[in-house]
C-alpha cells in the first residue's frame, strides 16, 4: 500500500499535470485536424521532452498520443473527414448521426467510449506487461534478436500493400540506424566524414523530417485554400443514463478487441476500429441503424482504438517492441533519456514504469475533461484552412529540430529526409516500418553480435533453447503465412 | 513521368544508395578487422543490410519493369508542384539566411510572411499579403514569447 501511494505522490506533481494537460490539448488539436495526425502531434512534441524529467515527457507524449486517437473523431463527426486513419470507421455513423441528429451527441459517444477504452488499455498494460516482463527476463541475446526480428516482420508483413517494398522500408530504417559510432567497438560507420553523424543520425530530425516535412508537402498537394465547414452548432457535450447503458456492449466489445490488436505489433488502431465495428455491427441487436447514426458504430471504433494505444504499450515496456509509429517516437524519448524498454526497465526504472502505469490512465481521465470542456473550441479550429497551418506547422517543425541540438546541419539534413520520403511515400514504401526498424536497429544488432560472439560464429546459437526454438518456429510461421496468402491472392485474381 | 520510370529510378537511387553506403562503410571502419575474430564485427551486419536492399531493389525494378498495366503507365500528376517547389526553395532561403546571417525571428517573420502570402495568392496579391503580415506578426510574437522568453532557447 505505501508503494502504490509513494507512487502515486511521484505521479501527482505539478510539472506531470501539467505535461499531461498540454500533450492532452496538443493531440487532441493535432488530431482534429485532417492531415497532421497524431504521428505528427507526438514527433513535434519529442524535442520538448529533453528539458522534462523522463515521466513527465513521456506521459505528455502518452497524453498526445491518447488525445491524438480522441481528436481525429472530431472531424470525422462533424465534418466526415477522419482526422486519423484510426477514425475512419467512426465516419460511417458519426457523422450521419452529427448531421441527422445531434453532433454534441455524437461526440459525446465518442469521446465516453475513447475514454472507457482508453481506462480499459490502461489495465491491460498493468495487468499483462508485469507478468510479461518477468516471462522475458528468462530471454538471452538470441532470444532478444529473435524478438526484434518478430517485431519487424509484424510491421513489414502486415503494414503495406507492397512486401517487397515493405521490407525496403524496413531494411532503410535498420541501415539509418547502423549509421554513427559502433556501441560494442567505438568504430565509425558511414558517418560521410561528417562530426555530427559520429551519434548516429539525430532522431528529432529523422522523425520530423520523415513524418512532418514530408507529410506538409502533402498537404500542399492536397489543396492550400480549402476551408472544411461543418454545424457548428449544438456542440455541446453529455449523454442520459439510457443512452450510456445503450452503448455498455459496444463499447467493452471494441475495448477488447482494440487491447487484444494493440499488443500485436504492426496492426494498432488503424485496423482494429474496423476490427470492432464489423463484430459489433453483426451482434447489435439493431443492425439496420448502422450506416444511418448508430451510437453503436460510433461505440466500437472509438473505445477500440483507445484501448489498442494501452495494448500497445505492453510489448512495448515488457519487451522493448515498438508496434507501431507512435510507440516507437515515445522510445525515442526513452532513448534520450537513457532508458532501454524492456524486462530490465522494470526493476532499473521501477517509479517510471508505474507511473507511466497510473499515468497511462491519468491522461485518459485528462482526454475526458478537456473534452467535455474544449471540444466545440477544437471543432472551430478545424475550419482553419491549410495555407496556415503548413506555414506555422513548418516553423515549428525547424524549431524543434534547432532545439535537439542547435545543429544546422540536422535542419538540412531533416529538409533532405523529407522531401526523400514525400517521394517514398507516392511510391508506396512504408514510412511507419523505416521508424520502427529505425529504433529496433541497436537493439536487433547488439544482440545479433554479442550472440555470435558468445558462440564463436556458430548460428546455432539461434535454436540453443526452446524459447528461440518457439520465436524461429513464429518467424518460419509468419513468414509461410504470408507467401500463402500472397499467392492465394494472386490465384484469385488470375483466376 | 509515368509512375513507372519514377518507380524504376527510385529503385536504382536505392541501389546505387545502398552501394554507396556499404563503400563509405567498409572504407571508413576499415580498422573493423581487429574485430572480427568470429566473422561478426562492425561492419558485418551494416553489410548484410546494404546487400539485401540492392537485391530486393532489383527484385522491385524487374518487377515494375513488367508491369505494364494502365495504373504503372500513367502519368504522375502533382497537384499544386510549383508550390511545393517554391516552399522547398523559400526553407533553403530560410535556412541559409538563418545559418549565415542570424536574426532567427526576423527570418521567420519573413518566412511566415512569403509562404502565406504565396499560398493565399488566389485571394489577390493585396489580400493574401495584409493576411500574411497580421499572421505572421502574431505568430512570430507568440514564438518569441514562447522559446525566446519562456523556454530562454537561443537561436
Amino acid at each position: 500500500m505505501d508503494i502504490f501511494i509513494n507512487d502515486l505522490g511521484n505521479l501527482f506533481t505539478l510539472t506531470n499535470i501539467l505535461c499531461i494537460l498540454l500533450g492532452t490539448v496538443v493531440g487532441m488539436v493535432f488530431g482534429a485536424l485532417p492531415g497532421l495526425g497524431t504521428v505528427i502531434a507526438v514527433a513535434l512534441l519529442l524535442p520538448v521532452t529533453f528539458t522534462l524529467p523522463p515521466l513527465a515527457g513521456i506521459l505528455m507524449l502518452l497524453a498526445t498520443y491518447q488525445a491524438g486517437e480522441y481528436g481525429g473523431s472530431i472531424s470525422a463527426i462533424l465534418l466526415g473527414v477522419p482526422g486519423t486513419p484510426q477514425a475512419a470507421a467512426t465516419v460511417i455513423d458519426g457523422h450521419p448521426m452529427a448531421v441527422n441528429d445531434s453532433p454534441g451527441k455524437a461526440l459525446s459517444y465518442s469521446l465516453l467510449s475513447s475514454s472507457i477504452g482508453g481506462i480499459f488499455g490502461g489495465f491491460v498494460l498493468i495487468f499483462i506487461s508485469v507478468p510479461l516482463a518477468k516471462f522475458a527476463l528468462n530471454f538471452g541475446s538470441p532470444e532478444y534478436f529473435l524478438l526484434g526480428v518478430i517485431g519487424l516482420m509484424a510491421v513489414g508483413l502486415l503494414s503495406g500493400t507492397d512486401k517487397i517494398k515493405s521490407s525496403i522500408s524496413v531494411l532503410l530504417g535498420l541501415i539509418a540506424g547502423t549509421v554513427g559510432v559502433d556501441t560494442l567497438t567505438g568504430v565509425n560507420r558511414a558517418t560521410f566524414n561528417q562530426p555530427e553523424l559520429m551519434d548516429g543520425i539525430n532522431l528529432v530530425a529523422f522523425l520530423v523530417g520523415m513524418f512532418a516535412i514530408s507529410e506538409l508537402f502533402m498537404m500542399i498537394s492536397k489543396g492550400l485554400n480549402t476551408s472544411y465547414s461543418g454545424d457548428g452548432q449544438n456542440l455541446k457535450t453529455g449523454l442520459t443514463a439510457k443512452e450510456v447503458k445503450g452503448i455498455v456492449k459496444p463499447t467493452l466489445i471494441g475495448s477488447l478487441i482494440g487491447a487484444g490488436t494493440g499488443i500485436l505489433p504492426g496492426i494498432g488502431g488503424g485496423a482494429s476500429c474496423w476490427f470492432a465495428y464489423a463484430v459489433v455491427s453483426k451482434t447489435s441487436k439493431n443492425p439496420e441503424a448502422f450506416g444511418k447514426g448508430s451510437p453503436e458504430g460510433i461505440a466500437a471504433p472509438e473505445s477500440s482504438n483507445n484501448a489498442s494505444a494501452g495494448g500497445a504499450l505492453v510489448p512495448f515496456l515488457a519487451l522493448g517492441i515498438p508496434g507501431s509509429a507512435a510507440i516507437a517516437i515515445i522510445m525515442g524519448a526513452f532513448i534520450m533519456h537513457g532508458i532501454q524498454p524492456g524486462p530490465n526497465v522494470f526493476t532499473a526504472e521501477r517509479d517510471l514504469v508505474y507511473g507511466i502505469f497510473y499515468g497511462f490512465i491519468l491522461t485518459t481521465v485528462a482526454m475526458y475533461l478537456v473534452g467535455r470542456l474544449l471540444t466545440p473550441a477544437f471543432s472551430r479550429v478545424l475550419v482553419v484552412p491549410n495555407s496556415f497551418l503548413v506555414s506555422i506547422v513548418f516553423v515549428l517543425c525547424l524549431i524543434g529540430i534547432y532545439a535537439s541540438k542547435s545543429a544546422f546541419f540536422d535542419l538540412w539534413l531533416a529538409l533532405g529526409i523529407g522531401v526523400v520520403f514525400y517521394v517514398l511515400k507516392r511510391l508506396n514504401y512504408s514510412v511507419s516500418s523505416v521508424i520502427i526498424a529505425y529504433v529496433l536497429a541497436p537493439i536487433i544488432e547488439e544482440n545479433f553480435r554479442r550472440s555470435l560472439t558468445l558462440a564463436n560464429g556458430n548460428y546455432d546459437v539461434f535454436f540453443s533453447s526452446i524459447y528461440s526454438i518457439v520465436l524461429v518456429l513464429m518467424i518460419v510461421a509468419a513468414l509461410g503465412g504470408s507467401i500463402f496468402a500472397d499467392i492465394k491472392k494472386r490465384r484469385t485474381t488470375t483466376g | 513521368m509515368t509512375w513507372r520510370n519514377m518507380n524504376s529510378i527510385m529503385s536504382i537511387v536505392l541501389i546505387m544508395g545502398a552501394i554507396g553506403y556499404a563503400l563509405n562503410l567498409n572504407h571508413s571502419a576499415s580498422q573493423a578487422i581487429f574485430f572480427a575474430s568470429s566473422g561478426v564485427g562492425p561492419t558485418y551486419f551494416p553489410n548484410v543490410l546494404a546487400g539485401l536492399v540492392v537485391i530486393l531493389s532489383i527484385v522491385t525494378l524487374v518487377k515494375n519493369l513488367r508491369d505494364t498495366s494502365d495504373g504503372n503507365t500513367a502519368k504522375i500528376t502533382t497537384p499544386n508542384a510549383g508550390y511545393i517547389l517554391a516552399t522547398f526553395a523559400l526553407v533553403v532561403a530560410f535556412l541559409l539566411s538563418w545559418q549565415f546571417l542570424g536574426f532567427f525571428y526576423v527570418n521567420v517573420f519573413i518566412l511566415l510572411t512569403a509562404l502565406m502570402t504565396l499560398y493565399r495568392i488566389e485571394f489577390g496579391f493585396k489580400n493574401s499579403l495584409t493576411v500574411a503580415l497580421i499572421t505572421a506578426v502574431a505568430t512570430t510574437g507568440f514564438l518569441y514569447v514562447l522559446f525566446g522568453q519562456i523556454l530562454a532557447l537561443s537561436f
